[in-house]
């Protein structure tokens, strides 16, 4: 028998799966701010780039490939609506004309390493954990503030709504479509050409 | 339909969201730390910290000065330094080697900084080349593409090219001569038409954010066909959780075994 406080909602007072969630939360969160404060040393900032963007991957493996909506299934549709929203993310920039450095060869394969990481352990883990524990919503919202709060370690505050906009942006596609292909693939297009 | 409609809202939404500051979306990639600026473009005075200067004392063995680094203080400037780089100090004198963001300097002209002018000095001189790697804080249609420098302040200004730098928003170059050094964009020609206005107008906005809606949709569109397929009648809110999806998927298959018999 699972204790249940009498007014809350039956699932807000399910421990096994809110636990499952703040760990993966917690551990998201403290995977993207370890990356980024060892990355403040020069010599390490490549090296930890790949390892904490492998690491957060790794936290797919605690939820499984199907729950975090990794299929392989109209894997071309998935490709090509990854390649649309990855347009999306560049639209703003491209409109006004802007891009970032051409990223030397072992950076790219670390931005794409990172994109992976990041969609896999907050789009698909964690996600797939709060949706199970309050519902699609609040995974949506939830998944998008930690994926936010990971981010404010390396980017200056008025970088953060972009960054939380994107993340919803992501979220919302991850729900509606029941896919992280597509999230994945955006996610690298844009890091590599921001 | 309403799964469309959240896809094209978020898109709105982020297109608004970036448009407030550019490029817009930066992952994992952005600079560590704003860059700190001798004076700040009007937009990024707020919060804006002095920049730091860097010195060091560099060893001399056998009449040869040893190879090395050094840093700003906020890693925006920095000089690496092969062994015998600079001519050794009379017996007893120190060789310092010294990085200072500076706000007088020579007239840049047309060259369009993109961060800060740092003074390099050295208490000897430079008798081989040593590369200069300086952060940048700004961009116009791309990332910068040179280091430019003046020998002294009446000296006037040379680009160094570039060479490859292996660290995400700074430019390194080659130099045989100390001085002041800043990167930044050579002089457009005179027949160049300015560079469009970053930011654009309200109307440009709400065109990219409405061309970013239509995209989320039809990107979404065969997700939904699929998932109609795959479902039957639009699910209710608990079909959403991965393990009903699990289950409706098992429904289909069901319904499709009882179509063969």
């Amino acid at each position: 028998m699972t204790p249940r406080l009498g007014l809350l909602p039956e699932r807000l007072t399910n421990p096994a799966a809110a636990t499952r969630a703040a760990g993966i939360a917690l551990a998201a969160l403290g995977l993207e701010w370890m990356r980024v404060l060892v990355a403040r040393q020069p010599d390490l900032a490549l090296v930890s780039l790949v390892a904490g963007g492998a690491a957060l991957g790794a936290l797919g493996i605690s939820v499984g490939a199907r729950d975090v909506g990794l299929s392989r299934s109209g894997l071309g549709f998935k490709l090509a609506a990854g390649i649309a929203v990855g347009l999306i993310l560049l639209l703003p920039a491209l409109t006004r004309g802007r891009s970032g450095p051409l990223l030397p060869a072992p950076y790219a394969a670390a931005a794409i390493v990172v994109s992976i990481g990041e969609e896999v352990a907050f789009r698909g883990a964690l996600f797939a954990a709060m949706d199970a524990w309050l519902g699609p919503l609040p995974a949506i919202i939830g998944s998008t503030l930690v994926y936010t709060a990971g981010h404010v370690l390396s980017h200056p505050p008025e970088f953060l709504v972009p960054v939380a906009a994107a993340g919803a942006l992501l979220a919302v596609w991850r729900w509606a479509c029941r896919d992280l292909v597509a999230p994945i693939v955006a996610h690298g297009i844009a890091d590599l050409a921001l | 339909m309403k799964y469309l409609a959240a896809l094209a809202v978020a898109a709105v939404a982020y297109v608004l969201a970036a448009w407030l500051v550019a490029p817009g979306f930066f992952d994992g990639f952005a600079p560590a730390a704003p860059y700190h600026w001798v004076s700040p473009p009007p937009d990024l005075r707020n919060g804006n910290q002095a920049p730091s200067s860097g010195r060091t004392t560099i060893a001399v063995q056998n009449g040869a000065s040893q190879a090395g680094h050094l840093y700003t203080t906020d890693q925006q400037a920095s000089v690496t330094y092969p062994s015998q780089s600079f001519a050794a100090p009379p017996a007893g004198a120190q060789l310092l080697l010294e990085i200072q963001p500076v706000a007088s300097y020579p007239d840049l002209g047309g060259i369009g900084g993109a961060g800060n002018v740092y003074l390099v000095s050295v208490t000897t001189r430079l008798i081989s080349p040593v590369v200069v790697t300086l952060r940048y804080g700004s961009q116009q249609s791309g990332p910068p593409t040179a280091i430019f420098a003046a020998e002294t302040p009446t000296s006037p200004w040379k680009s160094l090219g570039s060479i490859n730098s292996a660290v995400p928003y700074t430019v390194s170059a080659s130099t045989t001569t100390l001085g002041y050094f800043v990167v930044g964009f050579p002089p457009a020609p005179a027949s160049t038409p300015p560079p469009a206005q970053a930011g654009g107008g309200p109307p440009v906005v709400l065109i990219v954010a409405v061309a970013a809606a239509a995209l989320a949709v039809l990107a979404g569109v065969p997700f939904m066909v699929a998932r109609r397929g795959a479902a039957g009648p639009e699910p209710a809110a608990d079909a959403d959780t991965p393990q009903a999806a699990g289950q409706n998927r098992g429904g289909a298959r069901r319904r499709r075994r009882r179509g063969r018999r």
